[in-house]
């Protein structure tokens, strides 16, 4: 061999004498010789006009392609009043760009070219993404981004709720069944009456199925509680130290004249309060 | 010319996105077996990537075209046996 040559020459060569473009020359080349390649391993040989013969032949155990070349060159003119459309469109493309770059020169690349998040400054929040990243899977990555971030907040808001109504329901079973049972109770079960003996001293006389607080007993039949000592001084014997009447003794109301029954009075109410503290001191001495 | 040939390479050239019409496969065909013929002529090597080097060995009274293929190629040959 007198020198190594590169088939882009050939591709070259080609290019111009038929004005198509190089990848296109470069393209039709490989696909004749692959055509070549599978007549070869089709039928064992093949003729190219102008170029020769090549055939497959048997040398020892293996096979050899047997080249015999043409001694003449093709016959055969170029039509070139079909122009290539790729041509074409090269030039029609060149016919509207200026080579007039005076008024370039003097300018720097940043005057002359506009970056993409200058012109779109919407997607500047990419910037911070990974470089290399195709543009298309970082608006992809935002939209998944975004999504994730309004399931979460849904998520988070569900369990808030969720949290919220089993603490409702708790504080509800739990007030319901520890506070004040015995009231609840009583406002269930209530006062059995029985025959009032003595109708001018005493409103009723009753008889509370559990125990009872007195101020309890004040707020079902007076209205308030701030009563109690009334109810305490008509019933002395039936509660004990912490004022509390046990289930089935029978309570007496005593009757109030409207008199002690004045809320808006300020000296009774302060009598009644200092009245309950003298009663409480001498029931806890006891 | 041979018409079967070039018809198969312009589909496959179709169906690579590069529409050529039947005259310029025609004018791609000769062109590319007559400079082969002229290169080779000149004393260029042309190598054509996955297939072999065509030259001509030139003496005073005579020419002789020579092919030689490449590897892949050879052991495609050899392999359709098997």
């Amino acid at each position: 061999m007198n020198k190594q040559t590169v088939h882009t020459k050939l591709s070259e060569a080609v290019s111009g004498e038929t004005r198509s473009e190089l990848s296109v020359a470069d393209a039709f080349i490989k696909e004749l010789f692959n055509e070549v390649e599978k007549e070869l391993i089709a039928n064992s040989f093949i003729k190219i006009e102008g170029l020769g013969l090549l055939r497959v032949i048997k040398s020892g155990e293996n096979k050899r392609i047997l080249y015999l070349g043409s001694n003449t060159r093709l016959e055969g003119e170029i039509d070139l009043t079909v122009v290539n459309k790729h041509t074409h469109t090269t030039e029609a493309i060149g016919d509207n760009i200026s080579f007039d770059s005076d008024s370039y020169n003097d300018k720097g690349a940043d005057e002359l070219f506009e970056s993409f998040e200058e012109r779109y400054p919407q997607h500047n929040q990419s910037k911070n993404l990974p470089q290399g990243e195709p543009r298309k899977n970082v608006q992809n990555s935002e939209y998944t981004y975004i999504a994730n971030r309004k399931m979460n907040l849904i998520k988070t808001c569900i369990i808030a709720l969720a949290i919220l109504l089993l603490a409702s329901v708790g504080y509800i079973l739990i007030s319901g069944a520890s506070s004040k049972p015995d009231e609840k109770s009583l406002r269930d079960i209530g006062f059995r009456d029985i025959e009032n003996t003595d109708t001018l001293a005493f409103n009723k006389m009753v008889v509370p199925q559990v125990d009872v607080s007195l101020q309890y007993i004040a707020r079902i039949y007076y209205g308030d509680e701030i009563y109690w000592p009334y109810v305490f001084i008509a019933n002395k014997d039936a509660a004990n130290k912490n004022l509390v009447v046990r289930g089935g003794t029978v309570i007496r109301i005593p009757r109030i004249s409207v008199d002690l029954a004045d809320l808006h009075d300020g000296k009774l109410k302060t009598s009644l309060k200092s009245l309950a503290t003298d009663i409480i001191k001498v029931e806890r001495n006891d | 010319m041979d018409n079967k040939l070039c018809e198969s390479i312009q589909k496959n050239l179709e169906a690579q996105g590069i529409s050529l019409s039947d005259q310029e496969i025609k004018n791609l065909y000769i062109s590319t077996v007559q400079k082969l013929y002229d290169l080779t002529d000149e004393g260029e090597v042309i190598d054509i990537p996955d297939f072999g080097s065509f030259w001509k060995k030139k003496t005073e009274q005579a020419s002789v075209s020579l092919f030689s293929p490449k590897k892949r190629l050879t052991d495609r040959i050899n392999k359709e046996d098997e």
